[in-house]
């Protein structure tokens, strides 16, 4: 009994940023079983995958949805190889013809040859180089903007690792009717005569030079391994091994396949082009039989059918195919070099208290005798612990104050922002392409600090501290997105990652150096995470004049304009009177008005002008902390008061016995 | 020896005891302050929103020949607020206004030719963005009294509310015929 063969549906990936297409996984799913994370992989990126297989009557319900979400989609019968491409040895050069020699047979190229050129590389560094790029630019782009290598891209870098160049002379039906394998540097470059190189890569961009200049038509495919079709996965090959059977079978099913769906794609393009000639409405036409997605993504695809551009642009305003918005598109710009942010208040009050208590003991061992003698009888009197109990008050009341003030303050949604001192919640979202140095995470703030331990008592000392410097990012909430120009403010991260000299991955932390000693640790606020804003919001005054100011610079002129007054002066006696300057300068507000409104239609809608920055009093808090509760700020402050309060009325009491003593 | 130091004790106490008072005290006199500006920020879009107005009543004048009655209900209710005194008889005439506005722009559905319209499209749009940040604001404000009413009611602040006279704060109450149930008829042929 003969096996039962079923056709491949094979997509062309489409960008994240389409509309509706989160919904479709799930509904495939539901509707045909399908599992909706691989369905999700399979539909989204770059290069064409396979979506699933299956009998005919399912893939045939499958299509006229992906049809109307405008994904490229073949249904392909794969033709089995009948044969692998025999090795090239040598060439020779005609006139107008390239004839490649193998061992037993001579395969001629002229100007009716329709090849089908595959380069490969057999080393996998293709498939690396494409990888490291979507981790890279995932990480300072987002995931949105990810794309693959261009075809120069892979043709180079193929050219330089371990490449193989197979062609596929196709007949008149686009079927493989014979084939070669060129291995890089494993041929005689003799016949291509003034054409050969030094270069092994050299040799093989000469030979793909001549194809393209003798044959009728030439297919290039680069993305051998890029691909995620069945049965041609890459198989790398060492460096320096001759690749066998394993690794060349793949690449041989790959030729096949890419043959079968440029006869599909060109038995597609003739069908349409035949169903437009004969309709004399093409575009129309073409839209009645694929819907508008078709026109849209035949035009997308290159595919020049007459009138489908026409309605692609047409239709394109209602047809799913939608460009994903600008912000998603566009890659985020670097930050400008900026000076590091100043260390928040809490450490600041920490240390000044800590590095006077260690002045004081310092004082007592090192420094000369008066000065010994001055800092004993200070203590003696009380008046030392009474002025460190001071220092502890006033922090005591500094954090209590700060407690209260958030407590205090209503939290805001973002679209109605008022100007002044404002809390909002929300979360961040970057304006400028910030990694985290040691965990190469998107962020919009970090700090990376280097510690060396003290042999003597065991600790970590803090040898140097970086961060990223005050670049502005924007938090988001469920009404709208703002900016927030983080100069000046106390910033608490959550995120917290410590990692020893020589780590390749926060992953490897456990195999590493059993007694460092030095050690990083990170702080960040990565991208999406919560957050929480207290700060003074204000709106810089925007560059353009207001529609105020434009209406008087447009009545100034009309004014100044004898002939256009004129045509204001209904009566014709020579003079506006007040209910002609009346008509005249609603007019003018009227177009004003449209001009403006036109204008800002023209620029989309603008951001919210608003920034939330540093208050311009000191005593205003200005607080950017990674936090999705208020609470969970305000109790660490609480606490923070009740020690310095403690702290405080220990020393004050020290300081009263001595005084009373004294 | 030992009295001097009770009585040093004691004095701190005291100290630290009036340092919290005034903390407490300017805690609240910033809470009262706080309402008063978010009140205040409600009456900013109230203004942007009577601005906006004579410029929609313009465009639809234009489409609307047949709904004078509705045109000149919103152009009453604007001017009733110029004409409104105190705070009461302002946020009658603003909910008076609201409610016309609403009942507008039921009446424009009936007008596709005014819908499609740009300029109309555009101030529709900037009226709701106005309304939904008066809502916004609204809210604001009412967080704002409940901080407030709460701090002043709550212990230790009581003592001081009381001691200087802190007395609560209305919330923000909306027309009482807006909490009645909707009715929906369905008219059968």
């Amino acid at each position: 009994m003969p096996k039962e063969r079923k056709r491949l549906l094979i997509v062309n990936k489409v960008s994240p940023g389409v509309e509706g297409l989160e919904s479709l996984p799930a509904k495939l799913a539901k509707r045909f079983g399908l599992d909706a994370f691989a369905v999700r992989q399979s539909l989204l990126g770059q290069g064409i995958a396979l979506l699933t297989t299956g009998p005919d009557e399912q893939l045939d319900k499958i299509t006229p949805l992906l049809t109307a979400q405008g994904i490229e989609h073949w249904l392909v019968d794969p033709t089995p190889p009948r044969f692998a491409p025999a090795r090239v040895q040598g060439f020779r050069l005609g006139g107008e013809s390239l004839t490649f020699l193998t061992g037993d047979q001579e395969v001629t190229l002229d100007g009716e040859s329709r090849v089908l050129a595959v380069l490969a590389d057999l080393s996998g560094a293709v498939v690396d180089r494409d990888l490291k790029r979507l981790l890279v630019q995932n990480a300072y782009r987002g995931a949105a903007a990810l794309s693959h290598l261009d075809d120069d891209e892979l043709i180079k870098t193929a050219l330089q690792h371990q490449p193989v160049l197979d062609l596929y002379l196709l007949d008149a039906d686009y079927r493989v009717r014979t084939g070669v394998r060129i291995f890089a540097g494993r041929f005689d470059p003799q016949g291509l005569g003034e054409h050969k190189s030094y270069s092994v890569a050299g040799n093989l961009k000469a030979i793909l030079r001549l194809i393209r200049e003798r044959a009728a038509d030439v297919e290039l495919r680069c993305d051998f391994g890029l691909a995620a079709l069945p049965g041609c996965a890459l198989k790398r090959v060492p460096p320096g091994e001759a690749p066998g059977r394993e690794q060349l079978a793949p690449l041989t099913r790959f030729g096949w396949l890419m043959a079968d769906l440029w006869r599909h794609q060109i038995a597609a393009e003739e069908a349409s082009r035949a169903a437009a000639a004969a309709a004399e409405v093409p575009a129309a036409l073409a839209a009645v039989m694929g819907g508008p997605a078709a026109a849209v993504v035949a035009t997308a695809a290159g595919v020049k059918l007459p009138g489908m551009e026409e309605v692609a642009a047409a239709l394109g305003e209602d047809s799913p195919v939608k460009p994903a918005p600008a912000s998603q598109r566009t890659p985020l710009p670097l930050p400008e070099e900026l000076p590091p942010l100043r260390r928040h208040s809490r450490h600041l009050l920490l240390r000044v208290f800590l590095v006077a208590a260690g002045v004081g003991m310092a004082l007592f061992g090192v420094i000369g005798e008066t000065v010994t003698q001055m800092v004993r009888q200070g203590m003696r009197n009380g008046l030392l612990p009474a002025l460190f109990a001071g220092g502890a008050f006033w922090g005591s009341f500094y954090y209590l104050r700060l407690k209260r003030q958030l407590e205090n303050l209503p939290t805001s949604k973002i679209r109605s922002v008022a100007l002044g001192l404002v809390e909002v919640h929300g979360r961040a979202r970057r304006k400028y392409a910030v990694v985290s140095p040691m965990t190469q995470q998107p962020c919009v703030f970090y700090r990376l600090r280097k510690l060396r331990r003290n042999h003597e008592n065991q600790s970590w000392d803090e040898v140097s501290t970086s961060d990223c410097g005050p670049v502005p990012f924007a938090i988001e909430d469920d009404t709208g997105r703002l900016t927030v120009d983080p100069r000046g403010a106390v910033l608490k991260p959550r995120h917290r990652q410590e990692g020893l000299p020589g780590q390749m991955s926060m992953l490897l932390m456990a195999a590493s150096v059993a007694d460092p000693t030095e050690k990083w640790i990170e702080e960040i606020i990565p991208e999406g995470a919560p957050i929480y804003v207290v700060g003074y919001a204000s709106a810089p005054r925007p560059a353009s004049s207001s529609l105020r100011e434009r209406t008087v610079a447009a009545l100034r002129e009309l004014k100044q304009n004898r002939h256009l007054m004129h045509q204001y002066d209904a009566d014709g006696d020579g003079h506006i009177s007040s209910d002609e300057w009346q008509v005249a300068r609603e007019e003018i507000e009227e177009r004003v008005l449209r001009h403006s409104l036109a204008a800002s239609e023209e620029d989309g809608p603008r951001p919210s002008s608003v920034v939330i920055g540093r208050p311009a009093r000191r005593d205003l808090p200005f607080i950017i902390a990674e936090t999705a509760s208020e609470a969970h700020l305000t109790r660490g402050y609480g606490v923070l008061s009740a020690i310095f309060l403690v702290f405080g009325l220990g020393l004050a009491v020290l300081a009263l016995t001595r005084l009373v003593d004294f | 020896m030992t009295l001097w130091i009770t009585l040093g004790v004691i004095l701190l106490v005291l100290v630290l005891l009036i340092l919290y008072v005034i903390v407490v005290y300017n805690g609240l006199v910033t809470l009262r302050n706080n309402i008063d500006k978010a009140w205040s920020n409600i009456d900013v879009l109230l203004k942007q929103r009577f601005d906006e107005l004579p410029k929609l009543i313009k465009v639809c004048e234009g489409y609307m020949q047949h709904e004078r009655q509705t045109l000149e209900a919103v152009a009453k209710a604007r001017s009733m607020i110029s004409n409104a005194q105190g705070n009461q008889e302002k946020l009658a005439a603003q909910n008076t206004l609201s409610d016309t506005l609403r009942s507008l722009f039921m009446v424009v559905e009936r007008y596709p030719e005014l819908k499609a319209d740009k300029v109309f499209k555009q101030l529709s749009a900037r009226i709701t963005e106005i309304e939904e940040m008066i809502a916004d604001r609204r809210e604001l404000y009412n967080e704002s009294v409940n901080i407030y009413n709460i701090r002043i009611e709550q212990f230790p602040d009581v003592i001081v509310a009381r001691l200087f006279n802190f007395a609560n704060r209305e919330l923000w109450r909306i027309d009482p015929a807006h909490r009645a149930d909707v009715t929906v008829a369905f008219q059968s042929n």
